[in-house]
């Protein structure tokens, strides 16, 4: 069943195709942007804290497919149903909410990935180069460290989406975690060039298990082990976030009000 | 004058709004910066262990970044609900109300929407701009910091010519939403110095959609740095100017679109 909502998510995404070129203009220039900006950075630096530019290029291309996991928004799915008072009947519906939610918004981003960031990849790839994993053991790696990536970001989102049941609203419990998001998952900067600092907090995070660590693995800046540990952690991740969304989940059917009529 | 006071009335409007629902504009405004100034970092943090890109230390690529925000503040406050809500406007017909008040249309549309949404975007550009000023040594004389002001409404001016140039054309086309798409697509070429691209791509960020004017070309007089590229070094006076001009084209569009607008009645 929610394999069906799956299936009908990604349909309707196919229905708006030109908004989906306007979407891959304007995601393309930005990826020109950032392709510049590290060209310009490595002129006359052959190396950087062991990355060169060839590295630093394949994990720009490969993160645009991993950055696609951002559109798991849980906390918008679950806002608008609260302030609409749509919430009412998910409360009487034989299904899960959280995983119709998961399922819907997972359709829109399977087709977002398929459709959008691997081209996007393959043209960045023609353009700018692309190196491949040199082992062979860090493509089974990276694939399940980047579904793991993807359940971590969406446990992170469901926590926010809970908050709503007090808050009344996504917009500021989106936008904080968003920053946070930004600046310690590695999307814009990868960690290896932040100062040491500011590089233990990101640690401290989960944050860095959705995009930074996956697409390390990719780029092969991490070891066999280094793999296995990533892996282990971003499990623990995934058990704690959900043991405390659970917690949170019982307090909040206690104190929801439904909104309009 | 009495356009100003009128305009100054609507204003007030808007405030009392905004102290009316004071927690909500208080958790909008945190929030709103904490979103921007995490992008500073971000662009902090991306010349940050490199040390410079080309010619440009990581704080003068972080004053670039605070022009930029600060631009896009001032145009927020007086041009950014107008002109984005006159799609809507336009397409339900109650535009028609613009062109029955013994007003100029253009000044009421502009008057009646004063946003006052933009203090966080603001309160971290001018923040980033003193700190990126303070961590280059740069002392500014009372001409200069005259000039700076005088820059700045430039760079806002140039903002609210682009709001305007990529909204009005919804008096002749029902959707509008993929050219606003293309100019934030254009803005963010600026976020860090242009002289990183091609020179084609510099020729069309500086003549064709003059983003180039809000951060690059006006912030090198105060660096006393001199990345011109292939253009005349004199371009770094120019912004008042620039952001003039794109606002009377944008006015200039404006009239011709309310002789072209035929209400969709309602």
């Amino acid at each position: 069943m929610y394999l069906a909502m799956w299936k009908n998510s990604f349909k309707r995404c196919l229905v708006y195709r030109t908004n989906t070129i306007i979407q891959f203009f304007t995601s393309f220039v930005y990826l020109f942007v950032t392709v510049n900006i590290w060209q310009a950075l490595y002129r006359n630096v052959p190396q950087l804290n062991g990355v060169s530019l060839a590295q630093m290029l394949t994990y720009v291309l490969i993160i645009q497919v991993i950055v696609r996991f951002q559109d798991l928004e849980l906390s918008r799915y679950y806002g608008e149903r609260i302030i609409n008072g749509n919430v009412s009947i998910d409360f009487i519906r034989p299904v899960s909410l959280k995983y119709s939610a998961f399922a819907t918004l997972a359709g829109e981003v399977s087709f977002q990935i398929l459709l959008f960031s691997i081209p996007m990849l393959v043209l960045g790839a023609f353009i700018w180069g692309f190196v491949l994993p040199a082992a062979l053991w860090q493509w089974p790696m990276f694939l399940l460290s980047a579904l793991l990536g993807a359940l971590v970001y969406a446990s992170i989102e469901y926590l926010m989406s809970l908050t709503v049941f007090w808050f009344k609203t996504y917009f500021h419990v989106q936008c904080i975690t968003g920053a946070l998001f930004t600046l310690f998952c590695g999307s814009a900067v990868p960690l290896w060039f932040y100062p040491d600092w500011l590089h233990a907090i990101a640690n401290l995070l989960p944050f860095r298990f959705v995009i930074f660590e996956p697409a390390g693995i990719f780029v092969g800046k991490s070891t066999f082990e280094h793999a296995i540990f990533t892996i282990g952690l971003q499990i623990s991740w995934l058990f704690a976030l959900n043991f405390l969304g659970h917690f949170i989940w019982r307090r909040a059917q206690l104190i929801v009000t439904v909104q309009g009529g | 004058m009495r356009y100003a006071l009128l305009y100054w009335d609507f204003v007030k409007i808007q405030f009392r709004v905004a102290q009316e629902y004071r927690a909500a504009f208080l958790a909008r405004s945190f929030a709103k910066a904490v979103a921007n100034g995490a992008s500073v970092c971000i662009t902090y943090l991306t010349i940050y262990s490199f040390g410079h890109v080309l010619s440009w230390s990581a704080f003068e690529v972080m004053l670039l970044f605070s022009m930029n925000t600060i631009a896009y503040a001032l145009a927020g406050f007086f041009m950014f609900h107008p002109f984005t809500k006159l799609q809507q406007r336009v397409n339900d017909g109650t535009f028609d109300e613009m062109l029955t008040k013994p007003l100029n249309p253009f000044f009421y549309l502009c008057s009646r929407d004063f946003s006052t949404g933009y203090f966080a975007n603001l309160a971290v550009g001018i923040a980033a701009l003193v700190v990126s000023f303070i961590q280059l040594d740069i002392k500014l004389s009372a001409l200069k910091i005259l000039w700076l002001v005088v820059v700045l409404i430039g760079t806002g001016m140039i903002h609210s010519g682009f709001f305007m140039l990529t909204n009005i054309p919804t008096f002749w086309l029902i959707k509008i939403d993929a050219i606003g798409r293309l100019r934030s697509t254009f803005e963010s070429f600026i976020r860090y110095p242009i002289s990183i691209y091609d020179t084609w791509i510099a020729v069309m960020l500086t003549y064709i959609f003059p983003f180039a004017f809000v951060n690059f070309f006006p912030a090198q007089y105060f660096l006393q740095k001199s990345d011109f590229m292939i253009f005349p070094p004199m371009l770094t006076f120019m912004t008042p100017v620039v952001g003039v001009v794109l606002m009377l084209m944008g006015y200039a569009l404006f009239q011709l679109g309310i002789r072209n607008y035929k209400s969709s009645g309602s």
